[in-house]
């Protein structure tokens, strides 16, 4: 991820030196209509105890974004401590929990029955790790960023283990969510170390309100999440993974959507 | 060696001919008047006999015919041809040296030489290149470039816009073994492949092997890219460069002792960012962006038998950001080689080689430095034998070393506690091969060059060997000692190319040639990346092996005015790599646990059609392919087109001599789109949209298609003083070419989604002043 932002900043440089004539516009491309499938978003956190599933179906790519909600299916979570609870519909495809708080080291399952197919998961809550505080730093303007501050996370990795983690970065309320403010982050390079990792997506402002949310994940949702900002880069384009694919899924029978199985930990800062 | 040596005597016996008469030998070096440089690939011709031979790689010749008068005609592309009356009563050494034509005079010359070679000789699937005759070809920012001109050639595509990656019958730029001066080259492009390493102006000779080249040669499975430096002028002192927009070049070259030694240095440098330094805009000011090159190689005659050359290669480029960032990648190769004549049949060349390739990344943050470095390194020892038995028989016999390191990645860091330093361990290896070739003229009709290569490789200690599960966890873990065997393969590689010459304008080949490639290039993306990384076989990856068919049909008209060929193909290959899905490769230890392993097959039918001669010449060349691959976790099993894959690919070369001032050329190529992978749903997930695919690579990007147009101005020669302006324009009709085709959110409404695409040139204008003094 953070080898892929790299290498993208480096061929815009280059291009802009070397490319006085480059330019993009919208092209017409034939794309091939396919039979919708069922994309299931399930998640379970600690810190609820209305964990939700949602059901939709997928479209295709040039039609506008109308997900249809898939509804009246059988949706049921455990785990092996033996506790189980099957999901009413709240709303049209939302399904939710009344009492399951994600706990860590504890084994979840899902099965989800539409049209009389099952599908399952399985994904287990890794340890919590939580932000010790955040800070912020100065930064120059650069080809990628204009002048402001860095917000900088600031949390120890527990030893010995592997540990995956996700950033959610909240400005003014407002969550950065396209698939370029995905910021993960594995422990390859500093198991356990007490870390500062820069939220390098964006510089902010003084007295812009950060809200960064450390997400500890097990390795599939980390998976998940990582294939899946290289699959959304755009085929054909030589800065993201050369032939993009759909992302690597936990759920059984080809559905699209993922079981993912978190902590959060949560921290704001206003820069100063 | 000795095993050699007897099958050498073995095959002498078998093959050759009984020596009734006395014979006699004629041999020497045949070599250009003007500069003192050894001609590769010289005919000389026996009026008498009507038979002959060629120089080899160093300018050497040897024939060996029974006593009596003949006349003897040397001749070579580009030289005015010779002719020698010998009454050879005893074997005799005779260096010859042949005048440069002119270029008016290049249409009244008749080059009966290797005229119809193309006809008679067995090779087939080998493309030559002279830089010298490409000069006046259009290309990018003016920037001649071998590794683009010969992208206009049948069976070879491009790798991409602007691009100097190739790609030869359907296999990947990583199975191409370049070679510069038999040092291999890992990394044969700058500028994330806009430019090659290949400074023209230091490069003699290139040569293409479309997959069957002769058994000296071996390692990679498409094709090898044999490339020669200079030798630098014997004669006289001599200047020549160029100034270009985005370049300079300047190549000194002069003698050690006059006829004995000489040397050459050529420099090139890109001074784009020079200007960025005028920029008022404060983030262009702060960047560095740059590449170079120097080739170096001097050469010394030490008695009539010996003669030593030291060559050298050392280029980079350079990516910065003010101090922060700074990325930095490059190419170095060394070659010691010594020229070695036993007698006037044998030949020794042998060859120590060191080639190095090797990136590094550095950030500077938070006052903490991070370094991350990666690479290949090798070590390589060459010794080939050429015996010219006599006309009808020459003998190519050697063997190859190498020892290679392979440097998976490191990343250092003097920020205690906050990043790890850490080292995917070295990995070691050693490649050996012998060959034995023989070229064998059975009649005046039907020439076969056939041989065979022994190919071994060993994966050695010391390392930790991995082995996975299906979740690729590791489940086991095994240490090697320094030097302990971890692992070995071996592959007979039989390669034979036959001509039979139906009459004198035509002649069918047939060539049938396996290749096996011990070292894996892991790419994780499209065009060229310096943070490509080279790995060995290993007790997970298995050596690719690829088996290729090839049969021709060669014509020529009009006195070999025009030269024309069909060639057909057909390739098998197996153990291919990809993989899979969200591979990880940088900094990562388990990397083997990240591929696939499938097989892959090519084909497809050459067309080509060559003017020669005339004030119009140039060249069509028209390949109809396919090139497929197969995964058991791909696509579901099924064969599926490569990203290389291009149904119709068409190169329309055209050059005009107007006068001795003016030349005109032009180049058109069309392809059709690569193979890629589109989505064809789409769904949210975490309020993000996301593409939803189908068939890898299932559509194709839209057809490419492409007019450039040169001209160029030769001054009037002053004394020793030449100079040319080159102007040319790349993408002359401004065709928006896609470089690539993101599909997104449209940013007004992100409920829609669309595709863009990024087009890079269109009309390039570019001007070049040549000199020469």
């Amino acid at each position: 991820m953070k080898k892929m932002q790299k290498r993208r900043t480096i061929i815009i440089t280059i291009l802009s030196i070397l490319v006085f004539t480059a330019c993009e516009d919208v092209i017409e491309i034939d794309l091939d209509s396919i039979e919708p499938k069922l994309v299931i978003e399930a998640v379970i956190t600690d810190q609820t105890i209305n964990q939700t599933v949602k059901l939709t179906k997928t479209g295709d790519y040039f039609e506008p974004g109308i997900y249809p909600a898939v509804s009246n299916a059988n949706v049921m979570m455990s785990d092996n401590l033996g506790n189980s609870e099957n999901l009413p519909e709240v709303n049209p495809g939302i399904y939710q929990t009344t009492h399951l708080l994600g706990t860590a080291g504890v084994v979840y399952n899902l099965s989800v029955e539409v049209e009389d197919v099952e599908y399952t998961a399985v994904s287990e809550m890794p340890v919590r790790v939580n932000i010790e505080t955040l800070s912020t730093e100065f930064f120059e303007a650069t080809p990628r960023f204009d002048e402001g501050y860095f917000v900088i996370c600031h949390f120890t990795d527990p030893a010995g283990i592997s540990n995956y983690y996700r950033f959610k970065i909240r400005e003014n309320g407002v969550l950065l969510n396209s698939s370029s403010d995905f910021i993960l982050r594995d422990d390859k390079i500093f198991d356990g170390n007490a870390i500062q990792i820069p939220l390098s997506i964006k510089t902010f402002q003084m007295n812009d309100t950060v809200t960064v949310e450390l997400l500890s994940l097990n390795k599939d949702t980390y998976d998940y999440y990582n294939t899946l900002v290289e699959g959304s880069g755009g085929p054909g384009n030589m800065m993201a993974s050369s032939t993009p694919a759909n992302p690597v899924s936990n759920i059984s029978n080809g559905a699209m959507g993922y079981f993912g199985v978190y902590t959060i930990s949560s921290k704001t800062i206003i820069v100063q | 060696m000795k095993k050699i040596l007897i099958s050498l005597s073995l095959l002498s016996i078998c093959f050759n001919v009984a020596f009734s008469q006395q014979k006699n030998t004629i041999s020497g070096y045949v070599k250009d008047a003007g500069t003192g440089e050894e001609l590769i690939g010289a005919s000389i011709y026996i009026n008498e006999l009507k038979t002959g031979g060629i120089t080899n790689v160093y300018g050497f010749y040897s024939i060996t015919i029974p006593k009596g008068k003949y006349t003897i005609e040397y001749s070579s592309i580009g030289f005015l041809s010779q002719k020698l009356e010998i009454d050879l009563i005893q074997s005799t050494k005779k260096d010859i040296v042949l005048s440069p034509t002119a270029i008016e005079l290049e249409q009244v010359v008749i080059r009966a030489e290797a005229a119809d070679k193309n006809i008679k000789s067995a090779e087939m699937g080998a493309v030559k290149i002279n830089p010298k005759d490409i000069q006046v070809i259009p290309v990018l920012f003016g920037e001649q470039d071998i590794l683009k001109t010969i992208q206009l050639m049948p069976g070879v595509k491009s790798a991409g816009e602007g691009n100097s990656g190739f790609y030869v019958r359907g296999g990947g730029s990583d199975q191409n073994l370049i070679l510069l001066d038999e040092a291999p080259v890992y990394n044969a492009s700058h500028l994330l492949g806009f430019f090659s390493v290949f400074n023209s102006d230091a490069i003699k000779d290139v040569k293409l092997f479309k997959g069957n080249a002769p058994a000296e040669y071996g390692g990679r499975l498409s094709s090898v890219l044999d490339v020669k430096m200079n030798e630098g002028n014997s004669k006289r002192f001599s200047t020549s460069g160029g100034i270009g927009l985005i370049s300079s070049r300047l190549t000194i070259e002069a003698p050690i002792v006059k006829d004995k030694g000489s040397f050459i240095i050529s420099g090139r440098r890109t001074y784009a960012d020079l200007f960025l330094n005028f920029s008022s805009d404060e983030l262009q000011k702060n960047t560095t962006l740059y590449f170079y090159d120097l080739n170096m190689k001097a050469n010394y005659r030490i008695g009539e038998k010996d003669r030593i050359f030291l060559s050298g290669y050392f280029g980079r480029d350079v990516f910065g950001f003010s101090d922060r960032m700074r990325f930095d990648w490059g190419n170095m190769t060394t070659t010691l080689r010594w020229n070695h004549l036993f007698n006037d049949k044998l030949f020794l060349n042998s060859s120590l080689i060191y080639s190095k390739y090797n990136y590094s990344i550095g950030f500077s943050g938070m006052g903490n430095l991070i370094d991350i470095t990666s690479g290949i390194e090798d070590f390589n020892l060459k010794e080939d034998f050429q015996y010219f038995i006599n006309t009808k028989n020459t003998l190519k016999f050697g063997f190859n070393s190498i020892y290679h390191t392979f440097m998976p990645g490191e990343i250092s860091s003097d920020a205690e506690g906050f990043t790890n330093s850490k080292i995917i361990d070295e990995k070691y290896a050693i490649e050996n091969a012998a060959y034995i070739s023989h070229k064998f003229d059975v009649s005046s009709l039907l020439k076969i060059t056939y041989g065979l290569r022994y190919s071994n490789f060993s994966a050695i200690g010391p390392g930790v060997v991995y082995s996975y599960n299906e979740k690729d966890e590791i489940i086991d873990s095994t240490s090697f000692n320094k030097g302990e065997l971890i692992k070995n393969y071996g592959c007979f590689e039989p390669r034979i190319s036959a001509s039979y010459i139906l009459n004198k304008k035509s002649s069918v080949k047939v060539s049938y040639a396996r290749n096996a490639q011990y070292i894996h290039l892991l790419s994780n993306s499209t065009s060229s990346s310096p943070t490509d990384l080279w790995l060995p076989s290993s007790t997970i990856i298995e050596p690719q092996i690829c088996d290729q068919l090839a049969l021709g049909y060669f014509r020529n008209f009009n006195n070999n005015t025009y030269e024309t060929s069909v060639e057909i193909y057909y390739k098998d290959m197996q153990n291919q790599i990809d993989y899979q899905n969200g591979a990880d490769i940088l900094l990562n230890e388990k990397v083997e646990s990240q591929l696939v392993f499938g097989n892959g097959r090519a084909y497809g039918i050459e067309l080509f059609i060559k003017k020669k001669t005339g004030k119009l010449n140039g060249w069509i060349g028209y390949t109809l392919s396919r090139t497929e691959r197969t995964f058991n976790e791909i696509n579901e099993g099924n064969w599926f087109p490569s990203k290389q894959d291009r149904t119709h690919d068409v190169s329309i070369v055209g050059i005009y001599n107007l006068n001795k001032k003016w030349t005109f050329s032009a180049t058109w190529v069309f392809n059709t789109g690569n193979a890629v992978t589109f989505p064809s749903g789409k769904y949210v997930v975490d309020g993000l949209t996301i593409p939803l695919y189908t068939d890898r690579n299932g559509y194709r990007m839209p057809d490419y298609h492409r007019l450039d147009i040169g001209a160029t101005y030769t001054n009037k020669k002053r004394k020793r003083y030449e100079s040319s302006w080159n102007f040319s324009v790349y993408n002359a009709y401004a065709r928006k070419n896609a470089y690539s085709i993101d599909f997104r959110e449209n940013e007004n409404d992100p409920t829609t989604t669309e595709a863009v695409r990024l087009a890079l040139f269109q009309i390039v204008p570019s001007i070049t002043y040549n000199f020469k003094f």
